[in-house]
C-alpha cells in the first residue's frame, strides 16, 4: 500500500466457480481476484454462499464447474492438505479445534515437517514446540498451553484455532467469522492481531457479519449475493453501494 | 503429567514432586505387573491355565492391534478377525505348501498381509465412517465364504493342521515356550503403538480422530496418514493370527474368521479404554478372562454371545472413553492433591475469563 | 434347455431381489434418518422368522398370520430403539458407535436365539411348501412367488407412506435436513423414532417371507447383513430407489452367476461390487447424495 505505481500480485481468483446442492446453486458462477498483502472482506446476507465458497477454494468441498488458482497456479478440486500445504490457511465458520488434545498439542498438529523419519520424531520436539509457542503467546493464550482444549473458554478456542491455522504458515489466511459469538473486547484483539499480522505480509480473506470490523479493517470488501459477487471495491464506496443495501434488505 | 509451569516456585517445586512421585509409582506398577507376567507360568497350577492365560494373551496382542486404527483414528474396525484368519492361514499355509521354516513363514505371512491391506484399506478409507465399517464386516464374510468353499487349499471345515515349531518339547513345555513368545510379541507391539503415541504421525491421527476435516485444514495428508496406520494394524493383528496358529496347530475357517473375534478385540480395547496404551491390554485381561472361566465352567453355549453383546453395549452406552479414564476420574475425585489442582485451574478459569457463548458442541472430555 | 435355465434363473433373481429390496429399503431409512448403520437389521429379520416358526408350531396357523403381531411389534421396539438407546450416543461419534451399539444387539438376539431354540436348524412344512408353478419349461415355487408378493406390496406401502402421508414428508424432511425441518415445526426426534420403527418393521415382513422358504438358524443373519451392506453401499447411502435397484441388479446377478458358479461362490458378486462402488464411484451408483460425507 506503501506505493501506487507496482500492480498488486494476485493471490487467490476464482473463475466461474459454481456449486449446487441439490438445486440449489450455493456458487453461481463466481469469479473473484484477491490481491496479495491486502485485507479482503467478503460480506453478503446469510446464504448467500460465503461458506461454500471458501469450502470449495479450500478443497472441502469439490466445484461442479469453473477454476480456483493460487499466485498463478490451478489448484482446482486438489486435497485440502494439499491446499493447505500450498500457503492457504483457513478457520472454520463454528469454531473447530481437536477438543481432547491439549491447546499446545492443537497447534503442533500443523506441524511442517514432511517424510517419514521426522514424522516418527516425538511430536514434542523442540524446534516445533517453540514455534508454537510463539504462536500461542503471540494470540494470548500461552498460559493455557497444557489445558485440554475443550476446557478453555469459547473465546479461547477462537485464538486456539488462529494460532493453529498460523503455525502452518500460510501465505493467504481465510477467517470464517472470526468475530462470530464473541465479545467485544476480544474482536478488538482479534482486529489488531490481523491488521498486525498483515503488516508482516500475509493476505486476507475475512468472511465477517460484524461490518464495523469490516469497515475498519479491511482494504478490499467484495459483496456476494445468491452464490456469486455483486459488488466490490473498498469499504467507503461499499458502504454506499445501492445493489448492497438492496441484497442486504432483500428488495 | 507433564509439569506445569507456575509463576509460584513454590508451587512449581510441588509440581515437580508430584511428578517424581507419580513417575516412582509407575515404575514401581509396572515393574509389578511385569513380574507377575513373566513368572505365571510358574504359578499358574496347571497347563489349563497356562493356555488359557495363553489365550488371554493372543487377545491382548489382537485388541493392541486393532487399537491402532481404533484408538489413533477413531475408526471402528468390526472385521480385523480377517488379518487374524489371514496371518494363522498365511503362515500354515507357507509352511505346509512351501515347507518354510516355522517363523520365517510367521514373519512373511504378517508382511503379505499388510501388503493385502494397501488396497482394501484403499477402497474402506475413501469415504468417511459408515463405509468403512461396511467393508471392515465384508471382508471378514467374504475371508470365510473363500477360506470354507477352497478346501482344495485350505482343507475347508475340515481345518487344517499347522506343523509344530518345535515337535520335540513336551506340551506344557510348548505351553510355556509360546506364553513367553505371546509376551514378546505384545511388547513389540506396545511399543510401536507408544513411539506412534508420542510422535507426529501420530498426533496427526489423533487430530484425525477429533476432527478429520479440520485436520486436512491445517495440512495433514489424512487419507495417506489412515491408510498407513491402518496397514501397520493389520500387520500386527497378522502376526497374533499367526502366532497363534503355530500354538495352536490346528485352524478352522468358522473360527480363524469368525465375527465374534473381531468383536472381542473391539469390546476389550473399548472397556479398557482406547486412548490408553495399556487400555487393550487392560480389557483383554478381564474379558479375556471371563471368555475363558465361562467356557470352563458353562462349555460352550452361547452365553458367551448374549454376554459380549450385552458388555458391549453397555461400554457403549455408559463409558465409551473405557475404565481407564472412568477410573483416574474417580481417583482424582478422592485425592486431594490432585483435586487442588482442578480448584486452580477452576480459579484460572474464572480469572481470565471474559466470556461469552458456551461451548457450541457437545463437550467430548470427560 | 439352457434357455429354460436362464430364464428360470433371471426370475428367481428377480424375486430374490424383491425381497433384498424390502430389506435394503429398511437400512436405508435408518442410515438417511440417523446416519446409523443397522448391524442388527438381519438379526431381527431372522428373529421374525423365527417367530413365524414357532406361532407355526404352537398354533398351526399359517406363519403369514404371524405378521400381525410381529409386524406392530416390530415397530414398537424400532420406536423404542431409537428413543431410548440410539438417542443417547454423542452425536459427534454416531456413526461409529451406533454401529456398535446395533452390533451388540445383533448378538445378544442371535445368543437369545440360540438360548430359546438351540442350534438347531428349523423349517417351516406347509401343505404348499413344495407346489410350484410352471411357466415356459421353467418351475417356481409358490413359496417364492409368496414371499415376492409380499415384499412388493410392502414397497408399495412404503413408497405411499413416504411421498403422500404428512408422516410421510416429515420423514422426508428429517432425512434431507434435520434443522431445517425442525425450523417448520416438525417434532424430529418422533419422527426419527417412527421412521426407526418403519425400518424394522420391514425386517418382520421379510423374516416371515423367508420363513416360508428357507432353513433358518440363529447365526443365519451374518449371510444376510454381507449382502445387504453391499447393497446400500452400491445403491448409494440413503436412497431408497437407489437401495431398490442395487438390489434387483445384484439379485439377478447372483442367481445368474450360480449357474456356472455354485451358491457359494456367486455370493461373491456382492462384495466385488461393494468395493468395485467403493474403488469407483464412492458415492454409490444410484443417487446417494449423502454418502460423500459419511
Amino acid at each position: 500500500m506503501t506505493t501506487t505505481a507496482a500492480p498488486p500480485r494476485e493471490s487467490l481468483a476464482t473463475v466461474s466457480l459454481s456449486k449446487a446442492f441439490g438445486g440449489v446453486k450455493a456458487v453461481d458462477d463466481a469469479t473473484v481476484t484477491f490481491h496479495e498483502g491486502k485485507v479482503n472482506a467478503l460480506i453478503g446476507p446469510n446464504g448467500s454462499g460465503k461458506t461454500t465458497f471458501f469450502n470449495c477454494v479450500t478443497g472441502m468441498i469439490r466445484p461442479d464447474s469453473g477454476a480456483v488458482t493460487y499466485r498463478g497456479s490451478d489448484v482446482t478440486g486438489r486435497s485440502p492438505h494439499r491446499i493447505a500445504r500450498a500457503g492457504i490457511g483457513r478457520s472454520f465458520q463454528l469454531c473447530r479445534i481437536f477438543p481432547r488434545m491439549t491447546v499446545l498439542e492443537n497447534v503442533l498438529v500443523a506441524h511442517r515437517t514432511h517424510g517419514l523419519r521426522s514424522l516418527l520424531k516425538g511430536a514434542r520436539d523442540t524446534d516445533e514446540i517453540e514455534r508454537a509457542r510463539h504462536w500461542l503467546r503471540r494470540v494470548g493464550i500461552d498460559h493455557l498451553e497444557h489445558s485440554e482444549a475443550a476446557d478453555v473458554s469459547y473465546g479461547q478456542q477462537k485464538l486456539l484455532e488462529l494460532a493453529g491455522v498460523l503455525m502452518a504458515e500460510p501465505d493467504l489466511i481465510m477467517l470464517d467469522e472470526p468475530a462470530g459469538g464473541v465479545n467485544p473486547a476480544l474482536i478488538g484483539r482479534i482486529g489488531t492481531l490481523i491488521r498486525e499480522l498483515n503488516a508482516e505480509g500475509r493476505t486476507f480473506v475475512v468472511v465477517e457479519h460484524n461490518m464495523e470490523m469490516v469497515m475498519s479493517l479491511s482494504d478490499h470488501v467484495i459483496v456476494f449475493d445468491r452464490g456469486r459477487p455483486i459488488a466490490e471495491g473498498p469499504p467507503s464506496q461499499i458502504q454506499s453501494d445501492p445493489r448492497v443495501l438492496e441484497a442486504y434488505l432483500g428488495v | 503429567m507433564p509439569s506445569v509451569s507456575k509463576p509460584s516456585a513454590s508451587k512449581a517445586d510441588a509440581s515437580r514432586a508430584r511428578v517424581s512421585r507419580t513417575l516412582v509409582a509407575k515404575a514401581l506398577a509396572f515393574a509389578a505387573c511385569a513380574t507377575a507376567l513373566l513368572t505365571f507360568p510358574g504359578w499358574a497350577a496347571n497347563p489349563y491355565i497356562l493356555s488359557a492365560g495363553i489365550v488371554v494373551l493372543s487377545y491382548a496382542v489382537l485388541s493392541t492391534s486393532w487399537n491402532f486404527v481404533g484408538g489413533f483414528t477413531g475408526y471402528i474396525s468390526l472385521g480385523h478377525a480377517a488379518f487374524f484368519g489371514l496371518g494363522a492361514y498365511g503362515t500354515a499355509l507357507l509352511i505346509t505348501r512351501l515347507e518354510m521354516p516355522s517363523f520365517v513363514a510367521w514373519a512373511l505371512a504378517g508382511v503379505g498381509v499388510a501388503l493385502f491391506a494397501v488396497p482394501v484399506g484403499w477402497a474402506a478409507l475413501r469415504v468417511r465412517g459408515a463405509s468403512f465399517v461396511i467393508v471392515s464386516i465384508a471382508l471378514v464374510l467374504i475371508m470365510l465364504l473363500v477360506f470354507q468353499s477352497w478346501s482344495s487349499l485350505t482343507g475347508g471345515s475340515n481345518g487344517l493342521v499347522v506343523p509344530r515349531p518345535f515337535p520335540d518339547m513336551l506340551r506344557p513345555q510348548h505351553h510355556e515356550t509360546f506364553f513367553y513368545l505371546f509376551v514378546a510379541l505384545l511388547a513389540v507391539t506396545l511399543l510401536a503403538w507408544w513411539l506412534i503415541d508420542r510422535s507426529r504421525f501420530g498426533m496427526g491421527l489423533k487430530a484425525i480422530r477429533e476432527d478429520e476435516d479440520k485436520a486436512e485444514a491445517l495440512g495433514v495428508p489424512t487419507y495417506a496418514y489412515k491408510l498407513v496406520v491402518y496397514v501397520v494394524s493389520a500387520f500386527f493383528t497378522a502376526l497374533g493370527g499367526g502366532m497363534y496358529a503355530l500354538w495352536f496347530g490346528d485352524l478352522d475357517p468358522v473360527f480363524q474368521f469368525s465375527i465374534l473375534i473381531g468383536s472381542y478385540m473391539v469390546l476389550m480395547a473399548l472397556l479398557g479404554g482406547v486412548r490408553q496404551l495399556y487400555g487393550p491390554l487392560l480389557g483383554a485381561l478381564i474379558v479375556g478372562t471371563a471368555l475363558e472361566y465361562f467356557k470352563l465352567e458353562f462349555g460352550d453355549t452361547q452365553f458367551h454371545l448374549v454376554a459380549t453383546g450385552l458388555l458391549l453395549a453397555v461400554v457403549v452406552l455408559f463409558m465409551p472413553d473405557g475404565i481407564i479414564p472412568a477410573g483416574m476420574k474417580l481417583v482424582d475425585r478422592f485425592t486431594p492433591e490432585r483435586s487442588s489442582i482442578r480448584e486452580m485451574t477452576a480459579a484460572e478459569l474464572l480469572e481470565r475469563d471474559d466470556d461469552e457463548r458456551p461451548y457450541p458442541r457437545e463437550k467430548a472430555t470427560r | 434347455m439352457d434357455g429354460a435355465l436362464i430364464f428360470q434363473s433371471l426370475v428367481l433373481g428377480v424375486l430374490l431381489g424383491g425381497l433384498y429390496a424390502l430389506l435394503a429399503a429398511g437400512l436405508t431409512l435408518y442410515f438417511g434418518i440417523m446416519r446409523v448403520v443397522m448391524i442388527a437389521h438381519s438379526a431381527f429379520l431372522i428373529l421374525a422368522a423365527y417367530l413365524a416358526w414357532y406361532f407355526h408350531r404352537e398354533t398351526g396357523i399359517d406363519p403369514l398370520f404371524s405378521l400381525f403381531i410381529t409386524v406392530p411389534l416390530f415397530f414398537g421396539v424400532g420406536v423404542l430403539m431409537q428413543r431410548l438407546l440410539v438417542a443417547r450416543l454423542r452425536p459427534v461419534t454416531l456413526t461409529m458407535m451406533s454401529v456398535l451399539l446395533t452390533f451388540a444387539i445383533a448378538l445378544t438376539i442371535e445368543g437369545l436365539l440360540g438360548f430359546a431354540f438351540s442350534g438347531t436348524q428349523r423349517r417351516i412344512q406347509l401343505d404348499y411348501s413344495g407346489a410350484s408353478l410352471e411357466l415356459f419349461g421353467a418351475r417356481f415355487a409358490v413359496v417364492k412367488l409368496i414371499t415376492f408378493g409380499l415384499a412388493v406390496a410392502s414397497l408399495a406401502a412404503l413408497y405411499v407412506i413416504m411421498k403422500h402421508t404428512r408422516f410421510g414428508q416429515s420423514l422426508r424432511a428429517t432425512i434431507q435436513h434435520r434443522d431445517a425441518a425442525q425450523l417448520v415445526g416438525i417434532k424430529t426426534d418422533r419422527v426419527a423414532g417412527y421412521g426407526f420403527g418403519l425400518g424394522l418393521a420391514t425386517a418382520a415382513i421379510g423374516g416371515t417371507a423367508l420363513s416360508l422358504d428357507a432353513t433358518i438358524y440363529p447365526s443365519l443373519h451374518w449371510h444376510w447383513i454381507g449382502p445387504l451392506m453391499a447393497i446400500i453401499v452400491v445403491g448409494g447411502l440413503g436412497s431408497i430407489p437407489g437401495a431398490a435397484i442395487a438390489a434387483m441388479v445384484l439379485g439377478i446377478g447372483q442367481s445368474l452367476l450360480q449357474i456356472p458358479m455354485g451358491t457359494t461362490w456367486a455370493q461373491t458378486i456382492f462384495y466385488v461390487a461393494l468395493f468395485a462402488t467403493l474403488m469407483l464411484r464412492p458415492q454409490g451408483f444410484f443417487g446417494g447424495r449423502l454418502a460423500q460425507r459419511f
